[in-house]
Parts: C-alpha cells; structure tokens; sequence
C-alpha cells in the first residue's frame, strides 16, 4: 500500500518536468526557427528586390543605348549632309548620292526601315526603304508627299536642331498595320542649308524590335514579369504577346487601368519600388528625348525635357510568386527543425529524469537530515528527562538513606547508648571518688586520668555516630578502599548486638580502590551486616570476605539466619518490604543498597536457604564508566 | 553490716566504678566478667552470703536477662538489681516480670547506688530471715 504512492509519483514527477523543459526549449527552438525564417525573407526580399531593380536598370541601359545609338545616327547623317550643301547643290546626281549614302548606311545599321529627306513642303526628296536586308533607294516617281504627317509637321515645328521622337507604335501601310508587326519609333531632325535656313527634314524610321529585342535580352532574368510601357500604361513589350500594343488595335487594357494604385505611384516617379498587395513593383522611366540630350555631344542645342513623353521599364513580381516562401523555408529547413525537435525532446526527457532523481536524492537527503535531527532532539530531550529523572530518583534515594540511617541509628540506640554510658558511668564514678577522697591527690590525679581516657572513648564513639548520621555532602567521589569500609561497618554492627551471641569473622582479600563515595559503600555493608545479624536473631555467625578477581571486587556476605523463603527473594529490593517489627526498620534497607550499587555498575544478589542461612554477593567494578574521571 | 555484693558486667570498667562507689559503705565486692561466671560464683561455697546481685544487661555468653532468670530460679532471696547502659521500657519489663529487684540506668550516682544496694541488702536480710 505504502509503495503504490510512489510508484505514481515517480513518471508524473518526470513528466511534468520534462514538459517544462521541453516547452521551454521549444520555445526556444521556435524563436531560432523564426528568427531563422525571418531572416532567410529578408535575405530573399533583399536578393529578389537586388534582382529586379538591376535587371530594370539593365534594360534601361539597354534601352538607352540603342536611342544613343540612333540618335547619333540621325545627328551623323542630318549635320554631314548639310555641310556636303545638299539643298543648294540640289541635282539628280546628289539626290542619288544621297540615296547611295543612305542605301549603304541601311545596309549597315540594319534597323532603320526608312531613311528619308523631306523637303520643307513635305516631298521626300531621297528615300531608302531597308526591305529584307537589301536596301532600295525608292525612285523618283515613287516618291511621296508627307505633308500631313505628325511626325514630319512635329519635326518641321521644331526650332532648333533637336530631336524629334516620335511615339513608339506599329508600322502602318496602306492604312494596314504591318503583319507581321513593325514597331516603329520615328526619330527627325531639322535639315539647314549653309546659310543656316531651315530647308528640310531628316526622318529616320527605327526598326524598334532590336530596341525590345534588346530590352528582353537584357531583362532576360526576369523575361516572365519584365514588361515595357508607354506612358498611358499600354504594353510596348510583354511576356504575354497579345497585351502588347494594344492601343494600336483599339484595346483599353493597360497596367494603369490592371493596377490604377500602382500605376499611381509609377507615373509620378522617375525610379523606385514598392509592394503593395498585388506585389511587388519595380521600375524605372526611359525618356527618350531628354537622354539623347544629355547623352549627346555633339551639336545639339538642348531643349527642355518633355517629361510627358517617357516609357517605363517596369517588372511585376505578384504576391504569389514570393510571399508564400513558408511552405518552401519549411519544406527546406523541415529535416533540420526534425533532428533538432527530437533532439530537444531526447535532452529534455534525460534533463527532466536527471533533475527529478536529483532532486528526490535531494529529498530522501534532506527526509533523513529531518529525521536524523528529529531524532538527534528525541534523545537529546529523552536523555535530559532521564537526568532529570535520574536526578530526582537520586534525590528520593538520598532521602531513603537517610531515612534509613535514621531508623537504623533507633535501632542501634541502646547498643550505642551501653557503649556511651559505660565510660560515662566510669567518669561519674571516678569523679565522686574525687571528690569524696581529697586527702589522697595521688589517687586522685589517677582517676582523674582515668576520666580523660573515658571522656576520649566517648568523644569517638559519638564522631563516629554523627559522621554516620550526617547526610552525605556533594557527589565528592574519591578513591575508597573497600575492606576499609567493611571493617567501619562491621564496628557499627557491633555496637548493636547487646552481647548477643553473634559471632562476625572478617576474611578480607587485597582489593584496589574504587571511585565512590565512601560513605555509600559504608551504607551498603552496613545495611547487609545488620540484615544478615537480624535474621540470625540473637545468635549465629556473620562471616565476610573481600577479593579481587581481576575485574571487579567481590564481598560475600554469609549469615546463620533464619534464610529468605523463595517467594520473597524477588521483593528484596522493593521498597517497604519487611518481613521483621515496624519498629526494626521500614523496609527500605536492601532498596537503598540496589540503588547505591546500581549507581556505581555493581550487582548484589542473594542465595539462601531457609533455616541455614543467607549468602549475599556483591561486585563492584573497579572501572566503572560512571567513575573514570575519578580513577585516574 | 558488711554484706557480700556480687557485681556481673564484661566491662572492668564499669565494675571498678561499682567498686568504687560502694567503697564507703564497708561492703565486700565480688566481680564476675559474666553470667556465666557469676553463676559459678553463686554455686561455690566460698560465696555463700551474697547479699545483691548487680548485673549488666548486654553481656557475652548468656545475656543478663539469662542470667537474671538463673539467679531467680536457683537463689529467689538474693534481690537483683538491673544496671542498664540503654534504657528500655520493653527490657524493663521483662526483667521486672522476672522478679528483679530495681532496674538501674547508667551512669548512677554514688548515693543513689548505695541507697538502692542498702535497700537491697535489707531485704536479702529479711528474706533470710524468712527462710
């Protein structure tokens, strides 16, 4: 029953602290494993924001260049032909000359579909159409009138030699867009003769698939998302083929129409990016007018940006192609979270079992630590009310002995007195003699010496009577020799037979001293004489002998007397108990000698045999615990 | 009149002091160290005409009340006198019971020792006379 308590506790105790562990250290692991993630979203942001803001960049370089290029082009051809004074050396063989220049130049570059001079009413004075590669200068019945054009009439307007570009859109013939598609940008120039009139107009025809070409080369990273407008947000170039140039087949869908919020903030910024809930937009604009400016040397006179006229390059990462990277980081980083989760529970479960056993060790330590004080108090406070009650019993014997001295000096009372009054009588007698005689000094000086004997045997009779009868002083233990004792005691005796015929012979042995006080002892022999002389009534034999036996010394103690009946050998030491006169004692005799002889480790025991007589030993240890100071 | 006084104690001490005592009064002091002893004494015919006897209660041998009941038994006339160191009324009694004549607690005075031994003697003389 006792077990079953414990058997219970042992797993819950386990795993209630492995839980704590374990949680803690989960915790832990999942703050790694977010702080990981949150990393690894950032890195990737940053790695994904990198890449598409330069792959932008690149297109707009590429982009740029290629305008660079035309534009240099167009200055080339447009300054070198008016200083050759083509307008006013005006002749079929120039005009030729100027289509052979233009024919080669075609053949060149290869990506001017027509390279054309318009004179100041609009006629195409020279034209070189690019064809599939082998350039054509068109005749001269063929040529055309251009006057209602925008792109002739924008470029006539301008007033200096800056460049005209026109929008980006597809090649239209015979009121036909092109099939397959032309994009076209149509880029003129002011023609001035030597005297500085404005006479003519220089129009080149770009081919604009190498530009986008170009763009989608260099874009070439991020092709499916990377995208080129114009800039009312319709699709120049796009990886979705049907979007792009739109508002060349009358259609209305644009980004800025797709994506108002973010075409916001596309249009009214140079460069940037950004997310917002449709993902994340990076872009740029390309102004191709402003660059060829500030590209150019040459020379060109500046004019201000027309910042209405640009293009954007722009790359369009949704939402779902990155912000669900949680499933990805998990399904990369899963083994590695996996080893380490078991690995966590693994050292969590042996942390919890070590803490646990430990700190029940630290218990049961602690459980016999409690105990053991517990119990270390117990016997402090048994052993103090033991010396208390020691104490107590010792006072109570104290009291007894004296009792019984009291009673035993009553008893004694007529032997002592015989034994006082006969000197006493000696020296009354001698004194009246004295006093009646006074004639004889002589005999008077006899008896008085006689009287001074007298008076000393009384004086010891009475010191020895009241040293008997003093209570004893203190716990003044000090070396006592035992037969020494005995022969006091049995002196005592004697004065109590009234010449009965009791006999007491003495054998007395070599003994070493013991520690004791020596007035218990006499007490102890004391009390046994007379017992012993009491039960022998008024004749017997007291025989005592003393010896050593290498450990303890041993007093027997043999009477003549009447013996003890079996059934009061037991009660001996009660106390009270007498089989004699009330007025012989009050039974404490025998009491007071176990109490003293337990006191000093002895034994007393009796042997007896009724009508012969009684045998009492009695050992004394010569080193017993109690006495080892005083031995010494 | 000179009388024979026969005086029984182990201790000499004390039948010197009896002597002593009964020095003025002329009478003739017969020792005994015990009943035993004084019993013999009795019985001789050198000590025919003892008057009193004095005798000790604690004594070796036979006790005084022993020797009390021999002296009663085997010579009724002779008046004893008890001379007790201890007095003690149980004692007393048995001795009176036993036909003492006087019961004597040491240590007595001089005159009062011989007024109890004259007193003694008178009557021994009467008994004599009776018998």
């Amino acid at each position: 029953m006792t077990e079953r308590p414990e058997k219970t506790a042992r797993p819950r105790g386990i795993a209630r602290r492995f839980l704590l562990v374990f949680l803690s250290a989960f915790c832990l692991l999942l703050a790694t494993a977010t702080i990981h993630y949150l990393l690894n979203e950032r890195a990737g942001r940053i790695k994904r924001e990198t890449r598409e803001m330069l792959n932008i960049q690149l297109g707009k370089a590429a982009i740029d260049r290629d305008l660079q290029d035309v534009i240099s082009d167009l200055t080339f051809l447009g300054r070198h032909n008016e200083a050759t004074g083509i307008f006013q050396n005006d002749s079929a063989d120039a005009r030729e000359a100027l289509a052979e220049q233009f024919r080669v130049f075609s053949k060149q570059k290869g990506k001017y579909h027509q390279i054309r001079v318009l004179d100041e009413i609009g006629q195409e004075i020279v034209r070189v159409n690019y064809g599939n590669g082998a350039p054509v200068a068109t005749g001269e019945t063929r040529l055309q009138n251009k006057s209602d054009r925008y792109y002739f009439n924008k470029t006539w307007g301008l007033d200096s030699r800056v460049v005209y570009v026109s929008p980006f859109d597809l090649n239209v013939e015979h009121g036909e867009i092109e099939n397959p598609q032309v994009p076209m940008v149509r880029f003129g120039t002011l023609m001035f003769d030597t005297d500085g009139r404005k006479r003519g107009v220089l129009l080149l025809n770009y081919l604009g698939s190498a530009l986008i070409n170009d763009f989608k080369e260099a874009t070439a990273n991020i092709a499916d998302h990377a995208m080129l407008l114009n800039s009312d947000g319709y699709w120049l170039s796009s990886s979705e083929k049907s979007r792009e140039w739109g508002f060349m087949y009358g259609q209305d869908s644009t980004l800025a129409k797709n994506f108002p919020d973010a075409w916001r903030r596309i249009e009214a910024e140079d460069s940037g990016q950004f997310y917002n809930r449709e993902g994340l937009f990076t872009f740029t604009t390309i102004y191709p007018v402003s660059n060829q400016q500030n590209g150019s040397g040459g020379n060109l006179e500046t004019s201000a940006v027309n910042t209405s006229f640009f293009w954007k390059a722009l790359s369009h990462l949704p939402p779902q192609k990155f912000s669900s990277s949680l499933g990805g980081f998990l399904t990369q980083n899963l083994p590695l979270y996996g080893v380490m989760f078991l690995l966590l529970a693994t050292a969590s479960f042996v942390i919890a079992q070590t803490r646990f056993f430990h700190l029940q060790a630290m218990s049961e330590v602690e459980v016999e630590r409690n105990f053991r004080e517990l119990l270390e108090r117990r016997v402090e406070d048994r052993t103090q009310e033991l010396r208390t009650t020691q104490e107590e019993k010792d006072q109570v014997i104290q009291h007894l002995i004296q009792a019984e001295k009291m009673t035993a000096i009553g008893t004694m009372a007529s032997g002592i007195g015989h034994e006082i009054n006969n000197p006493l009588y000696a020296i009354l007698g001698l004194a009246e003699a004295i006093r009646d005689d006074d004639d004889d000094r002589k005999q008077a000086q006899e008896h008085a010496g006689k009287i001074l004997a007298y008076t000393k045997d009384i004086a010891a009779i009475v010191k020895n009577l009241t040293g008997y009868a003093r209570p004893f002083a203190g716990d003044e233990h000090q070396p006592t020799d035992v037969n020494q004792t005995i022969q006091k005691a049995v002196s005592m005796v004697e004065r109590s037979l009234y010449g009965d015929q009791v006999k007491i012979i003495t054998e007395l042995g070599e003994l070493p001293k013991i520690t004791a006080h020596s007035k218990e002892i006499h007490q102890v022999f004391f009390n046994v004489f007379r017992n012993g002389i009491q039960s022998m009534g008024s004749a017997g034999t007291l025989e005592i002998s003393s010896g050593f036996d290498g450990e303890k010394i041993v007093v027997r103690i043999k009477d003549s007397g009447e013996g003890i009946v079996p059934e009061n050998l037991g009660k001996v030491f009660d106390p009270f108990f007498t089989t004699r006169d009330p007025d012989e004692g009050e039974g404490m005799g025998l009491y007071v000698v176990h109490q003293i002889i337990q006191k000093y480790q002895g034994t007393i025991s009796f042997e007896s045999t009724v009508g012969k007589g009684t045998t009492c030993a009695i050992e004394f240890p010569t080193n017993p615990p109690h006495n080892k100071e005083g031995s010494q | 009149m000179k009388q024979k006084i026969l005086v029984v104690d182990d201790e000499a001490s004390v039948r010197e002091t009896i002597r002593l005592q009964l020095k003025s009064t002329g009478h003739e002091i017969i020792e005994a160290e015990d009943g035993q002893q004084a019993i013999s004494l009795l019985g001789s015919s050198n000590n025919r005409g003892i008057s009193v006897i004095i005798c000790d209660v604690r004594m070796p041998n036979i006790t005084g009340i022993e020797a009390v009941s021999h002296f009663r038994r085997d010579h009724p006339s002779i008046p004893v006198i008890v001379l007790t160191g201890y007095p003690d009324v149980k004692l007393a009694v048995d001795f009176v019971a036993k036909g003492v004549f006087d019961y004597v607690v040491k240590p007595v005075e001089k005159e009062r020792l011989i007024a109890k031994v004259e007193k003694a003697a008178i009557q021994s003389a009467a008994m004599k006379v009776l018998d």
